[in-house]
């Protein structure tokens, strides 16, 4: 194997344009299982540990910037985030173990792609924006907008997630709840991340879809209120908005109606259309 | 024989300093220069023909040293021993089918070795591996219990012409009879999975041939030294003194880790001696899912009479086991479960016949527990059934059933797993369900908090279940205790030690009939050239025999040294008395310590007496008869979460019965640790398969451990029936923990549900559990 | 042939020069390199915690990352926990309280721990479950782990009488170093 570990972003950069590279920044998905994995080692390798202002969180007047190399632990630990984007500390302390959260950076979560990743849902539920940066200038795309299907992406191989911006505004309502096969570290089963702006709801789950996705039929019924007297009302909406399967991690009729009981009970107090 | 400062105490562990530092040393620590490493190329089919084996470009890889298949080995390839034979049970059919060291014309399970890689690194062996061709043609796979037995099943051993490895009936009394006589008979089906044992350290093997002194030193993540050393002598044309296996610390064993002679374990010492080099061989975590035994499903058909007062007259279980692709342990699980199922009940009836049946899939052996959780979860889950039928409160109707201390020695009239009659030593089970029940509440709860919660929506449940479990048994177990000029005394034994605290509890016996401190007794164990005979550290009976041979070897070295200093002192040996590593003249100043003394038994002038022995050493073995019965009751309150039927544990009460306890801290551990891996069979651990044999779940991440978030605090109290059988008074705990935990969960749940569902499996999940209220739902 | 790295790592307070093929892990060239087998392997995978180490102080597996960016970061290893012949305080509640069986999984455990009392010295214990709940043990059921973690806690905050009563020594004493 080989690896590149480029000072600045320009050199990274320029080194991702001239050959492929995979880029690696905590490499917590990417070295599982090393020695057997010998298609991995033998690739070239973007080591991006080493440049330097690409860990920050920066406060903004309209919005809160996370810079490509930024972690969980990064976000469960300040103060500000907790307050102001709570649904990021509370699931950057939900993936993995704190081991995964020192190293683990939501850039990584979101370019690796998987429908079950943790991190994606709250990003997605605070509208947030991916910049993804490469020789030819940075280009956004909103992380809602980012995915195409089973870990395809709107990444290119000589970009990479420069920051993710995530709007500040005023939230009535949110929440992220994640129904893993034990208390901690595990995969999740069912993850679902409410927010309420302005009147308008987001509704986005993990693990019930090729990739983590918003759910504009659950969304339209409560930005409409309509009327729910119950988990069952939910169902049809879920099922619009979502596919899930059974694995071996879970059944897909126990994804969708514990997802409409979580939705349900946890929505009650606050949707006056609920009954 | 003086005080006991040390027996009893929770002292410190002698092991901790080594282990809390990271200077202990485990196999994988091992480094000897010049080291081979070996990668195994394993079957990715579950059953198949092994039509060729292309292994040309691996051996011209650069790196490679070697690569070997099933024709490489000659005359080494033969079928592995029968390590544990059947009980001598009337009419017993067993079917023996012994693990092979590489496949050669058929593959049986996924992961069975077909050809062994050695190279210069661990990266270029596993890279070789790639480059090997295997050509299987497809068998039909056989999965199901049920379906292996159908008249049309494919056959896995045609050698055999069946897939039943055994079949055994083993009966008390009349059941028929008592059936007659019943006013209840409850009869339900069950099925009862279990799962890895989970060490966090994998298997793992270093072996070097010294061809200039033709010594073959094998570290082992053996359970079994001694076992080990032997076999591998005999298959490598060896003396017994050639050959040092070394089970150093081990990372944890829960029964997998026993004398099993994997392929593994056979082959890599063969490897050494071919090339002369040192070749280690470190299992990956993806391959101790298939290639390290785990334990499995029984499907039971089983029922209890009773009389009106549900009191039992009889107990009739058949039931089916898997045995995997292999049956090299015997019927060791299946028998511990239909032993293990009369619990500590009267059953003056009992009929019980099981088929252990072949399936591709990876071996059963033992797992912590060894078959008892199974036989456990039956008996309580049909006493919780027949309380319900009856209307008697499920503590009452095991109290009424419960063996009382003037019953025991009981014989049950079978068989168990060591072939000795089932009789319980001892046991009094009344006071340790009393005082579970005191513990949690059983009552209050009851009464008060469970109708609470129920008012608030809340879904609260109660399990309280009782179990016992044969420990300790033989065949015989030695040690060897010195004192050494410095006043040390040197302790070796064959039992080797995966975590159960033997450098610290067999001290704590010899320390108090020596009279020094715990930390001045040496523990050697797990080294074939420190003590050369005995079995191994397995079925619960370490503390039992290993530490039983501890306690004769010192109460001779003790003789000695009061001889010794008598002479030494000019004094009765009555008038001496042993105390902080001196010999005293009880009542004066007159005092000689053990150094002095061992090197007096040592002398350099003069002549040792005819019939006498230099020095202040002894070996004692001891042999016990039969094994000792350990027994205890679990309860715990859980909470059910409405919305996901996600389980909390709100409290978790084990009062525990191991007989005298030599350090209560360790066996609070011992429990605690099984009481992890129970909760973790109950609701966490699960093997999938699929219908072509395939494990789709070999990770942690999708086999799940329980967490430090999973496991609740638990409360852990003692009764102490000590056994007859042995000069402590003791009984094993290493399994007990994990035992009962199944049945605990069942009928905890149960009763959060209120009743809306029957539980007649393990393990369970938020899934399962959802999809039972869905079944009960549509019934109803 | 595989490629080689030469790095210079600061382990444990001390810059070691090392060679190592460049795809090796930490965790390779931690135990085989430095010969600082202290650190375990579960899984290698992420998934059990038992190769844990403190890369600049924070609790990292070491399975999952490449030595090649550890240059110039400081590593800690449960090797470097104790003070001459002291136990760090961890260490001597594991001791006093039990909380190793196997031992296996217990450096992991510690580094964890470790990291948990930097970032916290007065957990509770849920916080300290869930710090430790990437730390897979199969012998314990964490009870006496947890514990103890909560007792070292006190003995790091200085509480008087949340610690050990009496001092603890690892083994025999290092001849020179005193007591």
């Amino acid at each position: 194997m080989r690896v590149l570990m480029p000072d600045t972003l320009e050199e990274a950069y320029g080194m991702l344009a001239a050959e492929p590279l995979t880029p690696v920044a905590g490499g917590t998905d990417l070295l599982a299982h090393w020695p057997g994995n010998h298609d991995a080692r033998k690739r070239a390798y973007l080591d991006l540990s080493g440049v330097s202002g690409l860990r920050f969180m920066h406060w903004g007047d309209e919005a809160l910037t996370l810079g490509g190399l930024t972690t969980y632990s990064d976000v469960i630990w300040d103060s500000r985030v907790v307050e102001e984007f709570p649904l990021l500390a509370d699931a950057g302390g939900q993936v993995g173990s704190i081991q995964i959260q020192a190293r683990g950076t939501w850039a990584g979560n979101i370019a690796n792609g998987s429908p079950a990743a943790d991190g994606v849902p709250v990003l997605m539920a605070y509208d947030a924006v991916v910049v993804l940066g490469s020789e030819e200038g940075d280009q956004e795309v909103l992380l809602a907008d980012f995915y195409l299907g089973y870990k395809k992406m709107r990444l290119r191989a000589h970009q990479l997630i420069r920051a993710i911006r995530l709007p500040r505004r005023e939230y009535d309502f949110q929440r992220f709840v994640k129904v893993g096969a034990r208390n901690a570290q595990a995969i999740t089963k069912i993850g679902v991340a409410l927010t309420r702006s302005e009147e308008r709801w987001r509704v986005v789950v993990n693990s019930m879809a090729p990739t983590v996705r918003r759910c504009p039929a659950l969304e339209a019924m409560l930005d409409e209120d309509r009327p729910v007297s119950g988990p069952e009302d939910l169902l049809t909406a879920i099922r619009e908005d979502l596919a899930p399967i059974d694995d071996i991690r879970s059944t897909a009729a126990y994804r969708e109606k514990t997802l409409a009981r979580v939705l349900y009970f946890d929505l009650k107090g606050v949707c006056p259309s609920f009954a | 024989m003086g005080a006991h400062p040390h027996v009893g105490a929770g002292v410190l562990r002698n092991e901790d300093p080594q282990l809390l530092t990271g200077r202990a040393i485990f196999v994988d620590d091992v480094h000897l220069a010049g080291t081979l490493h070996a990668a195994f190329l394993r079957s990715d089919f579950a059953h198949g023909r092994l039509l060729s084996v292309d292994t040309s470009a691996a051996k011209r890889r650069e790196g490679v040293i070697a690569v070997y298949t099933a024709e490489d080995l000659g005359d080494y390839w033969c079928h592995g021993p029968l390590l544990v034979p059947p009980p001598p049970i009337a009419g017993l059919t067993f079917n023996t089918a012994t693990l092979v060291p590489l496949a050669r014309d058929r593959v049986v399970h996924v992961g069975e070795p077909i050809a062994v890689v050695v190279a210069e690194s661990r990266y270029i062996a596993e890279d070789a591996l790639e480059d090997i061709v295997v050509d299987i043609e497809p068998l039909p796979v056989v999965v199901g219990l049920e379906e292996a037995l159908a008249p049309d099943s494919p056959v896995i051993h045609e050698a055999l012409g069946t897939n039943v490895a055994a079949h055994v009936v083993q009966q008390k009394g009349d059941y028929e009879a008592a059936r007659g006589d019943a006013h209840t008979v409850v009869s339900r089906k069950f099925s009862y999975d279990r799962g890895v044992a989970g060490a966090i350290e994998n298997r793992g093997i270093l072996a070097d041939w010294n061809a200039r002194n033709e010594e073959l030193t094998v570290w082992d993540t053996t359970q079994a030294p001694i076992p080990i050393r032997n076999g591998l002598a005999e298959r490598l044309g060896l003396l017994q003194s050639q050959v040092r296996v070394v089970a150093p610390f081990l990372g944890g064993g829960f029964g997998p880790k026993m004398m099993m002679f994997y392929p593994e374990e056979l082959l890599i010492p063969w490897i050494s001696m071919r090339l002369e080099r040192p070749v280690k061989w470190i299992e990956d975590r993806a391959e101790s899912f298939f290639a390290t035994t785990n334990e499995r499903l029984q499907l039971h058909e089983a029922e209890l009479a009773v009389d009106s007062e549900g009191r039992i007259l009889g107990v009739k279980d058949v039931f089916l086991h898997d045995s995997g692709a292999y049956d090299p342990y015997g019927i060791t699980v299946p028998i511990n479960t239909q032993c293990t199922l009369l619990g500590p009940y009267r059953v003056p009836n009992y009929y019980s016949e099981f088929t252990a049946v072949f399936t591709n899939k990876t071996i059963v052996t033992p797992v912590r527990g060894a078959g008892r959780q199974h036989g456990v979860f039956v008996m309580e889950r049909l006493l919780d059934f027949a309380a319900k039928e009856l209307g008697i409160d499920r503590v009452e109707i095991r109290k009424r059933n419960f063996l009382t201390p003037d019953e025991f020695p009981h014989d049950h009239e079978i068989l168990f797993q060591d072939s000795a009659p089932l009789v319980y030593d001892s046991g009094d089970y009344l006071p340790a369900m009393e005082k579970a029940a005191e513990m949690i509440g059983y009552r209050k709860f009851l009464d008060e908090e469970q109708p609470k919660a129920r008012a608030e929506g809340r879904r609260l449940g109660l399990g309280i279940v009782s179990y016992v479990e044969g420990t300790g048994i033989g065949p015989y177990e030695g040690a060897r205790v010195s004192v050494e000029p410095s006043g040390k005394v040197q302790l070796a034994t064959g039992v080797g030690t995966q975590g159960q605290g033997h450098f610290t509890t067999f001290a704590q016996i010899v320390a108090d009939q020596l009279g020094v401190d715990v930390t001045d007794v040496h523990v050697v164990t797990g080294d074939t050239r420190e003590f050369s005979w005995g079995t191994g550290t397995f079925a619960s009976r370490g503390i039992v025999v290993a530490g039983s041979a501890c306690h004769e070897a010192a109460i001779v070295v003790r003789k000695r040294i009061l001889s010794v200093a008598s002479e030494a002192l000019e004094a009765a040996e009555d008038d001496l008395e042993l105390a902080d590593g001196v010999v005293r003249v009880k009542g004066s100043d007159l005092s000689i310590s053990l150094g002095e003394l061992a090197v007096r038994a040592n002398p350099l002038r003069g002549a040792v007496a005819a019939g006498a022995e230099p020095g202040l050493e002894a070996t004692s073995y001891f042999g016990p008869a039969r094994g000792t019965t350990a027994s205890g009751v679990h309860a715990m309150i859980v909470e059910i979460d409405p919305e996901t039927l996600e389980v909390s544990i709100q409290r978790y009460v084990v009062v525990h019965d191991c007989g005298r306890l030599v350090n209560p801290v360790i066996v609070d551990g011992q429990i605690h640790g099984g009481v992890a891996h129970g909760i973790g069979n109950a609701f966490f651990e699960e093997l999938v398969y699929d219908d072509q044999g395939q494990l789709l779940n070999a990770s942690f991440m999708d086999y799940l451990l329980p967490t430090a978030t999973d496991v609740p605090h638990m409360e852990v109290a003692h009764v102490e029936t000590p056994s007859p059988l042995n000069p402590l008074g003791v009984k094993g705990v290493g399994e007990a923990g994990a035992i009962p935990v199944g049945a605990l969960y069942a009928q905890a749940l149960e009763d959060a549900l209120q009743g809306a569902v029957e539980i007649r499996e393990i393990p369970l999940s938020p899934g399962r559990l959802f999809d039972l209220v869905q079944d009960a739902e549509a019934d109803s | 042939m595989d490629r080689y790295t030469t790095a210079t790592l600061r382990v444990n307070g001390q810059d070691l020069q090392v060679v190592f093929p460049t795809h090796h892990t930490l965790l390779e060239v931690l135990r085989e390199e430095c010969g600082l087998t202290g650190t375990k392997h579960g899984c290698e995978l992420g998934e059990c915690g038992t190769c844990t180490v403190l890369v600049d102080g924070e609790p990292v597996l070491s399975c999952l990352a490449l030595t090649a960016e550890m240059e110039g970061r400081s590593i800690e290893t449960v090797e470097g926990l104790q003070d001459g012949n002291e136990l760090h305080p961890l260490q001597a509640a594991f001791a006093d309280l039990g909380a190793a069986q196997c031992g296996y999984c217990t450096p992991g455990m510690l580094m964890t721990a470790t990291a948990l009392l930097a970032e916290n010295d007065d957990p509770s214990a849920d916080e300290i479950r869930t710090a430790l709940a990437g730390n897979l043990c199969r012998c314990t059921g964490y009870h006496k782990i947890i514990e103890a973690v909560e007792w070292a806690a006190g003995v790091v905050r200085g509480d008087a009488g949340a610690g050990p009563a009496r001092e603890v020594l690892f083994g025999s004493s290092v001849p020179g170093e005193g007591s």
